[in-house]
């Protein structure tokens, strides 16, 4: 498989005005500006391969938003070169977005108050697709996110998990070679939450789409890929296997344990205590502890009476908290 | 009235984060006050009309100026939103006088983007030559008065803003109601056009309307062309409209919102 | 043709809330109403100024408000642009393959203004009408050409604007002087300001040169020879041009700071 975007040594840099806080400084303010330089992001270099779904992460602030404006062609960066689909998107613009898609959160590419289909007429226009090509596709978009009741409805009548779905059919509509997603689950339910990334899933396996998503959402992760690029403070930090990640942290357990009496203190070697109420209390095993069910059953045993207990690894969502904290972000 | 003036320090720093508006709108203010001082005077030829004389048109253009956004009635900021997405039943639940509310934060935010604005106008307009410039106040009792109708005539503003409000509840449609009522209450006010210009049995009609307390009466007491004693029967009347628009204010406002509450937003 | 898919969709969109939509239009129209009243009061306490009655002066104040109107109406797009900027349509179009200038176009129109046209054209028919003009070809052209380069100064002020909101959206309120005190200058004749007040409308923000200068030749009065009038309004493609490198030359820079 063959490098779609490579990305050298991508600096970007922004000035922004410095305000402070108090009527004095209000002020002051008023008649002198500060401005201080930002480096959003720092020689961030990577390289996807076509057909691969990469999950994009790190906290806010990182310079996610960044990378992805550069990659569509919306920002030029200070320094560094890129090239995807052997085009340089600032600079060939026109020919180069025609081969992507790109699906902003929070924002609405489709009309607010004009049915749906409308503005996805519009974009038929825009993008220049021949009638039977939009047919096609559409008809394929339809059936898979179950859109067909939406179609005559205007945006402002639809919910949040309605919209991001017509959202992805939108940006779909002209099969762009790759996808850019920026928080595509966000505030949705479960069910759909599900149902998107089914279909993220089954476009890149059907039609080989590369997909790019960022979101805060491990479990969106989780599901959809096992590359991720994670970024922090404009840094690349890691870029990789997410499962390798994932070995690092899966070694630490939780356990919960329910003891016969009410003990005062808890107090267990290689073990710490999360959490300790009545007769029941939370332990975690330190990082040179290796947990053993066996091991820690007899070893407790030895100390309390022990009723009950049950042995659970750390989330997604945790490892990724876990692995902010450990790299200060 | 603590809660006020902590509304209205809120409001003052939130204006002064915005200099570059507050000096595009000074620069603003300077240009049209020369180009109405050419323009006038090109028009007078030296002459004197209806008891204006050219040195006087200039100072009542400029004072026009200077407190240009105490003159003109407009929806109160954020209004329009809340009335139009619904939010305003948030609003309601909360135990504040809603129209007191919007009121003073009007109010406060109109004094202070006069506050910031009409000394550099008033400044330059000072140092120009007399007959484009503005002149000091014919006398100290009629300053006196200025200031006071001013006052007034900005509190009157206020008030007919929350007429606006409650018309913007009737018609759904901020930015229309709102520029409907500026374009009207302006015309009569004397805001377009100085109103000595219009024909008399106007002029007369418009003495009983509140229009030309708010952008009219302040300047001609402070140029002279309102004597004393008339100016204090004027302030009487600009007086009793204030009380009489913001009692029909509030209950407007109240009809308004009951109304809103029943049909759930 | 996409411009027609948009002209649909921002009809449909209109006129999904008519009562705004009315309310939009009366409000539009009665401002251009009162500020000719205001021209009306001005003839009626003064007769003249200079050679120039309130007919002359009407169909000065038609062609301003038909031309400012209609820009307003299908440029909205430059003329709001700082909006289009806060809320992220921008780099909405930039990931289109479709020229920006032709999508911004397309991006936002503001039918309601078009009520102000329809006064215009009916304040500039009656003043023609009353002023007995010797109708020739050359006029007519002269009107047509008036008409259409007013429209592109209007645009390339907005553009000059639009441009400037890349760098700052508070320093917007500077291009109110430019449009809005074009528009006020232009309702009078521009040889009663001051000298510099007069060159500035005339040679940097050329107002003048679709209605003053232009109308001089039509009702046959000013001292200059009559193909300068007549030629007049070529101006403001001149001025245009700079106007337009000035707003490509920030989308650039948009691309480079972002906000």
């Amino acid at each position: 498989m063959s490098n779609i975007i490579q990305f050298n040594n991508i600096c970007k840099d922004f000035k922004i005005s410095v305000r402070k806080k108090g009527i004095k400084n209000a002020l002051i303010g008023f008649f002198k500006r500060e401005h201080k330089t930002i480096e959003a992001l720092k020689n961030v270099s990577f390289e996807i391969e076509e057909g691969d779904i990469v999950g994009y992460i790190g906290p806010n602030g990182a310079g996610k938003s960044t990378t992805i404006k550069i990659m569509s062609g919306i920002l030029t960066p200070t320094s560094g070169s890129c090239s995807i689909l052997g085009f340089t998107p600032w600079k060939d613009r026109k020919q180069y977005v025609s081969n992507i898609g790109v699906v902003f959160g929070q924002r609405s590419q489709l009309w607010w108050d004009v049915p749906i289909i409308d503005s996805f007429e519009l974009l038929k226009d825009i993008y220049k697709i021949p009638n039977k090509e939009y047919e096609e596709t559409l008809n394929e978009l339809i059936e898979t996110l179950n859109l067909k009741e939406l179609l005559n409805r205007p945006l402002r009548q639809l919910s949040l998990g309605q919209k991001m779905k017509c959202e992805l059919a939108g940006s779909l509509l002209h099969r762009p070679k790759i996808l850019f997603l920026d928080e595509p689950t966000i505030g949705l339910d479960a069910v759909t939450k599900l149902a998107v990334r089914d279909f993220i899933k089954e476009i890149n396996k059907k039609w080989g789409t590369t997909i790019i998503l960022t979101t805060h959402d491990m479990s969106d992760i989780d599901a959809l890929t096992n590359k991720i690029i994670l970024i922090g403070r404009g840094q690349i930090l890691y870029k990789g296997s997410f499962s390798a990640i994932k070995h690092k942290y899966d070694r630490i357990k939780q356990i919960e344990v329910e003891f016969k009496e009410k003990y005062d203190k808890i107090e267990f070697d290689g073990y710490e205590v999360i959490s300790h109420n009545q007769n029941m209390a939370v332990l975690k095993n330190l990082p040179e502890t290796t947990f053993n069910t066996k091991d820690f059953i007899n070893e407790i045993s030895k100390k309390y009476e022990v009723v009950d207990f049950s042995v659970k690894s750390i989330s997604v969502d945790e490892i990724l908290a876990q692995l902010y904290t450990e790299l200060k972000l | 009235m603590n809660a006020y003036s902590g509304l209205f320090k809120m409001t003052f720093k939130g204006e002064l984060q915005y200099r570059a508006k507050a000096i595009s709108g000074m620069t603003t203010q300077l240009f049209w006050g020369i180009m109405y001082i050419y323009l006038y005077t090109a028009f007078m030829g030296g002459k004197i009309i209806e008891g204006f004389s050219v040195s006087q048109m200039a100072s009542y253009i400029w004072l026009g100026q200077a407190f240009f956004v105490l003159r003109y009635v407009e929806l109160p900021k954020k209004c329009g939103k809340e009335i139009e997405n619904g939010d305003v039943c948030y609003k309601f639940v909360r135990p504040v006088d809603l129209y007191n509310q919007w009121f003073f934060e009007h109010l406060g935010y109109k004094l202070s983007a006069t506050l910031l604005r009409f000394l550099p106008i008033t400044v330059v307009a000072f140092l120009l030559p007399k007959s484009i410039g503005l002149s000091a106040p014919v006398s100290f009792t009629a300053f006196l008065l200025f200031l006071i109708s001013l006052l007034i005539g900005a509190v009157l503003m206020s008030a007919l803003s929350m007429i606006v409000v409650y018309l913007t509840f009737k018609t759904m449609s901020p930015k229309g109601t709102s520029t409907i009522v500026q374009t009207i209450s302006g015309l009569l006010g004397g805001f377009f056009i100085p109103l000595p210009l219009m024909p008399q049995a106007v002029q007369t009609i418009l003495n009983y309307l509140p229009f030309r307390y708010i952008a009219d009466l302040p300047l001609r007491i402070y140029i002279g062309n309102i004597g004393v004693q008339s100016a204090l029967m004027y302030i009487g009347i600009s007086l009793l409209w204030l009380i009489g628009l913001v009692v029909i204010g509030k209950l407007l406002l109240k009809n308004a919102l009951k109304k809103t509450v029943i049909q759930g937003g | 043709m996409l411009y027609n898919r948009y002209l649909k969709m921002h009809r449909k969109s209109s006129f999904q809330y008519k009562g705004n939509m009315v309310m939009l239009s009366i409000s539009s129209v009665l401002i251009s109403i009162s500020e000719l009243i205001a021209v009306f009061l001005m003839f009626r306490n003064f007769k003249t100024v200079g050679n120039w009655g309130f007919y002359e002066t009407a169909l000065m104040f038609g062609l301003i408000t038909t031309i400012y109107s209609f820009t307003e109406c299908f440029a909205r797009g430059f003329d709001e642009f700082s909006k289009l900027i806060k809320n992220g349509d921008l780099d909405r179009l930039m990931v289109r393959p479709v020229n920006i200038i032709y999508q911004i176009f397309g991006s936002k129109m503001e039918f309601s203004k078009l009520s102000r046209v329809v006064l215009g054209l009916t304040v500039i028919g009656i003043s023609l009408a009353k002023l007995s003009i010797n109708w020739t070809v050359a006029k007519v052209l002269v009107l047509i050409l008036t008409l259409s380069c007013g429209c592109l100064v209007i645009l390339g002020v907005m553009m000059v604007g639009a441009g400037i909101s890349v760098f700052s959206v508070e320093n917007l309120e500077f291009i109110n002087i430019i449009t809005n005190g074009a528009k006020e200058i232009g309702y009078y004749p521009i040889d009663i300001y001051n000298k510099w007040l007069s060159r500035i409308f005339t040679f940097i923000i050329p107002v003048a040169c679709f209605n003053y200068l232009p109308i001089s030749y039509l009702i046959g009065i000013g001292s200059l020879p009559n193909i300068v009038y007549a030629l007049s309004p070529l101006y403001g493609l001149i001025f245009f041009i700079p106007c337009l490198l000035f707003f490509l030359w920030s989308l650039k820079k948009y691309q480079s700071t972002g906000t």
